[in-house]
């Protein structure tokens, strides 16, 4: 093709900080910012899910340790893979990704049927003690497939080639969506948006696109698909206007009530680690999982959550600016996608907290206990300093 | 690479850095700018005061003894969370119902068994504040505290608390002396703002006498509270209890039992003997005797050594609150209201116990020197009234020539009747002053005022020309007959209502302890004591506050006179020959031992029984429309003959002669009290003294 000798690394603008082409190995070149950013994160989601469950564990009569252990092994798991998605060539990828997306679709497939119910939501396949979320991993899949295919008919992404592209993607979306996993869907749908506008779709076809969706969802709100819960949560977030006492609120509306409440509660500057009033009380549901930001909220006020926001922002820079300095296309593509896949989780999760998004259970990357989306943002950001390291090999 | 996928990438950093920026402004607005407003509400979801009140101070006897004291009670309590769930709420079911079960356990018949319905009821007890736990069960077992401690997340909003629950071990032993305790209610909180509803206060006694020292400081804990309403770490804010003080009273419980038992039964012997004593004309009948008292003092101090009041409860019933029920019969007049303090609130015409206040108006206003003889002949008519109608001693007795000494001894009512009528001529006569020699030396010796006791008492009444006229234009205003429509024949002061003051009957009224008071300064030689009911306050074993003896007034009496009445007291008890009103119930008495002095009284109520039983249109006996006798003893023992040490006032309302049933039960008091071997046989019933 012939683009591939240019990569956009090439640019006039961006100067090389860390490395040159001159250095021996790639993993010379690897990206220690963003490694230490998402070490950071990992770091911070830990001590906020100890402190949100310590309490509640504690009256409980169980070790206080419970959920940073399981976390714990998740991370392992999650830097082990993380490692390998670095060592082996992300180039690789592009002959192998139909082997990748082809082994997801049956385990997304499967799981309806055998999987382990949570809060409407059967996604889990219980493996041991641990419980194992495909869709997590699809999520991967489905850039990595994408970026693939779209690198294979650069320039040449025409109604036909997108429609294939957009079969690709819908199947496990679709699959995702029988789950009932409304968040992981639109995340999905968001990274898939944003590797194809990169990979050059054309405006008429996004405007059709944007068209399309918004059909589908007025199609799925008018003919009843959505469930109680998820018209609940909708309601919610259009309805904030009225005052709704805590003990007359709807499920969604408690949970956003406490939410909003916890995270102005921490002010400036917090209530202090460990200190929170409603983090210590378990005023919020789903704390330590999709509302954990509360806790940072809560406990360590504006200048907590603006830093951990910061770090985001560092990471998602990071992985930006991997997408415009990648060797080549391909990497350019993953790196789109994991930026969009990293950006709306924070903003959606983050978002729903504070009332400016409606709820969905997306969990906050690095931060959520929850062991497969850790191993699957652990592999992301070894998949990031692959493509990151690789950019002048 | 185009420039065109340059620009697309950069599209995308522009959508997400606008992205992050929406999110740290959205995240400023909530922290910084609404942040104030929303801290209270979390105050009010998270946290909860929990007020604990100290334990109560115990009350003991001058030894030590514990009269009132505490123990421990584990009671399961509902934070108000749980009555705000609605009643379809399936945690409220599942709390209730397991309670329900665990407090049954196997048995069903048990006193702490509770079903759904009745820990319904007690959790939404309308009479509790919103913000207030609700006690769902008292006392509970062991087996019930370690399911509970167990299994706490079956239990939401529920916790034990230890709570310090009255006793009263004596039981019924100076039950009104003691008083009782009670839940604060509204009255209560606004002359005590800083207690809680349902706080325990004292109600009557010395329980609400000495509240401010028993009550100690509530200890009051501020705690955080999940949804669930458990309790989440250590206390926000805390304050410790202090305990309440202990307070020593004057009491001897050994010489309380024994004056409750013997004045109750004296009181079943008035009720089941068949007497003559009043007129053998009427036949055998039984007095009502309706209730009754005792006081003991100690004239070196006036320490309360006992006082009881007849009848009685148990304050044990009191803890959880008197139900309608037990609140209904101790206020019914089937019961004879057991919650008055007869003893310090009962008011009473004193009869004859009232001589002592005579005789010494008599000598020092001059119109009967303590030697002068008077000529009884059983009746004495007024020389003074226009009313020629005699009145007459108790059955009719003649005591032929009497001074004062034997007038006592033998309590003849018409040389009283002639000093009233004496008196009544000097206050006619326009010499104010000597004139009203009783009414000046009543008050002398502490009548028609309050004595000063720590406890709530009636202050009694000493009749007057001034009192008299007073009342009935008081009683006519108020529209009361006959001193409305005959308002002139009931003003005046007239003779016999002297004379019947000067036998302390007519509207002569006095409480027990008044009596016992006036008794005790007699025996001391002329000190009038504050009767001291509360020795000391203390905080553990150390004093706080002592109360001192404390002298209420001075009685100047010359000693000559003093010595006769004396005399007249010790033979009015051990003269058997004269014959002494109390000596056939003091009969075989070891004086030698313990020296005893006293006078007996007979106080007539409205009309006297015989009179009544007469009116009844068919002839019989029926006692039931009369009001009967009080029948008293007032005596002195102990220590010194010449100034006795103790003073013992019984009385017995509607029970007749006071030689028949109140001396026998001073006796049997100062028998127990002295350690005098009781005598064999029963108590002394005698139809044939007179008074």
């Amino acid at each position: 093709m012939a683009t591939y000798d240019s990569p956009l690394s090439r640019s006039r603008h961006e100067p090389r900080v860390f490395a040159t082409r001159a250095d021996p190995h790639p993993i010379f070149h690897i990206d220690w910012l963003m490694l230490m950013a998402a070490g950071a994160v990992t770091a911070l989601g830990l001590l906020m899910i100890y402190s949100s469950t310590r309490t509640h564990l504690a009256l409980n009569s169980t070790s206080t340790m419970y959920y940073v252990e399981r976390q714990g092994i998740a991370l392992g798991i999650g830097l082990v893979l993380a490692l390998l998605a670095t060592v082996i060539d992300y180039r690789k990828l592009q002959e192998l990704w139909p082997l990748l997306y082809g082994a997801t679709l049956p385990l997304l497939f499967v799981v309806r049927f055998v999987g382990h119910d949570r809060g409407g939501t059967t996604a889990w396949f219980n493996v041991g003690p641990l419980q194992f979320q495909p869709s997590e991993i699809a999520k991967l899949a489905v850039i990595v497939a994408l970026a693939g295919y779209c690198q294979q008919h650069r320039g040449e992404l025409d109604a036909w080639r997108l429609a294939v592209a957009l079969t690709l993607a819908g199947i496990p979306m679709g699959l995702v969506m029988l789950q009932n996993d409304l968040g992981t869907m639109l995340v999905m749908g968001v990274c898939v948006i944003a590797v194809l506008v990169v990979a050059g779709l054309k405006p008429l076809h996004l405007a059709v696109l944007a068209l399309l969706a918004v059909t589908l969802v007025g199609a799925l709100i008018s003919t009843g698909t959505f469930s109680s819960y998820r018209a609940d949560r909708i309601l919610t977030f259009l309805d904030q206007g009225s005052k709704v006492a805590l003990k007359n609120a709807t499920s969604a509306q408690y949970s956003l009530l406490q939410s909003k409440n916890a995270i102005a509660h921490g002010g400036l500057t917090g209530q202090g680690l460990f200190n929170g009033t409603l983090t210590k009380t378990d005023a919020v549901p789903e704390q330590r999982t999709d509302f954990i930001f509360t806790a940072v909220g809560e406990e360590l006020g504006f200048r907590g959550g603006a830093l951990l926001l910061a770090l985001y922002a560092l990471i998602v820079w990071r992985t930006w600016r991997t997408a415009l300095t990648a060797g080549d296309f391909f990497g350019t593509l993953i790196a789109t996608g994991l930026v969009a896949m990293f950006a709306f989780q924070v903003f959606e999760n983050v978002g729903m907290t504070m009332g400016i998004m409606p709820i969905t259970g997306i969990p906050l990357p690095f931060m959520s206990y929850g062991g497969s989306a850790e191993i699957a943002y652990w592999i992301a950001i070894g998949l990031i300093a692959n493509i990151h390291m690789r950019r002048f090999a | 690479m185009n420039d065109s996928s340059r620009v697309r990438v950069s599209i995308v950093g522009v959508v997400v850095a606008a992205l992050f920026c929406s999110l740290l402004a959205r995240l400023w607005f909530l922290q910084v700018n609404e942040s104030g407003t929303i801290v209270a509400a979390i105050s009010q979801q998270t946290l909860r005061t929990v007020r604990t009140e100290a334990p109560r101070g115990v009350i003991l006897d001058r030894n030590g003894l514990e009269l009132v004291t505490n123990r421990v009670s584990w009671v399961i309590s509902a934070d108000p969370k749980l009555r705000g769930l609605s009643h379809t709420d399936p945690t409220r079911i599942a709390v209730l119902g397991r309670l329900s079960e665990t407090l049954c356990g196997n048995a069903a018949k048990t006193p702490q068994c509770a079903n759904v319905a009745t820990l319904t009821k007690r959790l939404d007890d309308p009479r509790r504040a919103p913000v207030e736990d609700a006690i769902l069960a008292t006392d509970v077992s062991n087996v019930v505290r370690t399911e509970i401690v167990e299994h706490a997340s079956d239990y939401a909003h529920l916790s034990l608390v230890a709570l310090a629950v009255r006793r009263y071990p004596y039981r019924n032993d100076a039950a009104q002396v003691l008083g009782y305790i009670g839940r604060v209610n509204a009255d209560d909180l606004k002359r005590h703002p800083d207690y809680g509803l349902n706080d325990t206060i004292g109600r009557a006694g010395v329980e609400a006498a000495f509240e401010a020292a028993l009550r100690g400081v509530p200890s009051s804990q501020t705690v955080l509270t999940n949804p669930a309403g458990q309790v989440v770490g250590d206390p926000v804010r805390q304050t410790p209890a202090q305990p309440g003080h202990d307070v020593r009273l004057t009491i001897d419980v050994h010489v309380q039992d024994a004056a409750q038992r013997a004045l109750a039964a004296g009181i079943q012997v008035a009720r089941t003997e068949d007497w003559t004593d009043l007129t053998p004309t009427y036949g055998l009948y039984k007095y009502r005797a309706t209730g009754g008292s005792v006081v003991v003092l100690d004239t070196t101090n006036g320490d309360v050594l006992a006082a009881a009041s007849n009848p009685d409860y148990d304050p044990n019933i009191s803890i959880d609150g008197f139900n309608a029920l037990e609140w209904g019969l101790l206020n019914s007049k089937q019961s004879n209201y057991p919650l008055i303090d007869r003893a310090t609130s009962g008011l009473y015409a004193p009869g004859s116990t009232f001589k002592l206040v005579s005789s010494f108006a008599a000598v020092a206003a001059g119109v009967r020197g303590k030697d002068e003889p008077f000529d009884d002949q059983g009746c004495y008519q007024s020389t003074n009234s226009t009313d020629k109608r005699k009145k007459c001693n108790a059955s009719n007795a003649v005591y032929g020539r009497v001074a004062l000494q034997k007038a006592i001894t033998v309590s003849s009512d018409a040389y009283f009747y002639s000093v009233g009528d004496a008196l009544w001529g000097v206050w006619k006569s326009g010499d104010q002053g000597r004139g009203n020699a009783i009414q000046k030396w009543a008050r002398i010796f502490g009548f028609d005022a309050p004595t000063g006791i720590a406890l709530s008492e009636s202050s009694g009444r000493i009749p007057d020309a001034t009192w008299r006229r007073n009342y009935v234009l008081a009683q006519a205003k108020r529209g009361i007959e006959p001193y409305k429509s005959n308002t002139a024949g009931y003003i005046g002061w007239n003779p016999g209502d002297n004379m019947n003051t000067a036998v302390g009957q007519g509207d002569v009224l006095v409480t027990p302890l008044q009596l016992a008071d006036a008794y005790a300064a007699f025996a001391n030689g002329g000190t009038l004591w504050q009767p001291r009911l509360a020795d000391a306050i203390l905080d553990g074993k150390q004093v706080i506050t002592k109360f001192a003896p404390r002298a209420r007034g001075q009685v100047a009496m010359a000693a000559d006179v003093r010595d006769a009445m004396l005399a007249g007291f010790q033979g009015a008890v051990q003269d058997t020959q004269a014959p002494g009103t109390a000596a056939k119930a003091f009969q075989g008495f070891p004086f030698a031992q313990v020296p005893v002095a006293g006078k007996t009284g007979t106080a007539q109520v409205g009309a006297p029984v015989p009179d009544c039983i007469k009116h009844l249109p068919n002839g019989s006996n029926d006692v039931t429309s009369c009001k009967g006798d009080t029948s008293w003893f007032a005596g002195m023992f102990g220590g010194d003959p010449s100034h006795p040490r103790y003073v013992i006032v019984v009385n017995v309302e509607e029970g007749g002669r006071g030689g028949n049933v109140a001396a026998p039960i001073a006796r049997q008091i100062i028998e127990a009290m002295m350690n005098v071997v009781p005598r064999s046989g029963p108590i002394p019933n005698l139809t044939t003294s007179h008074d």
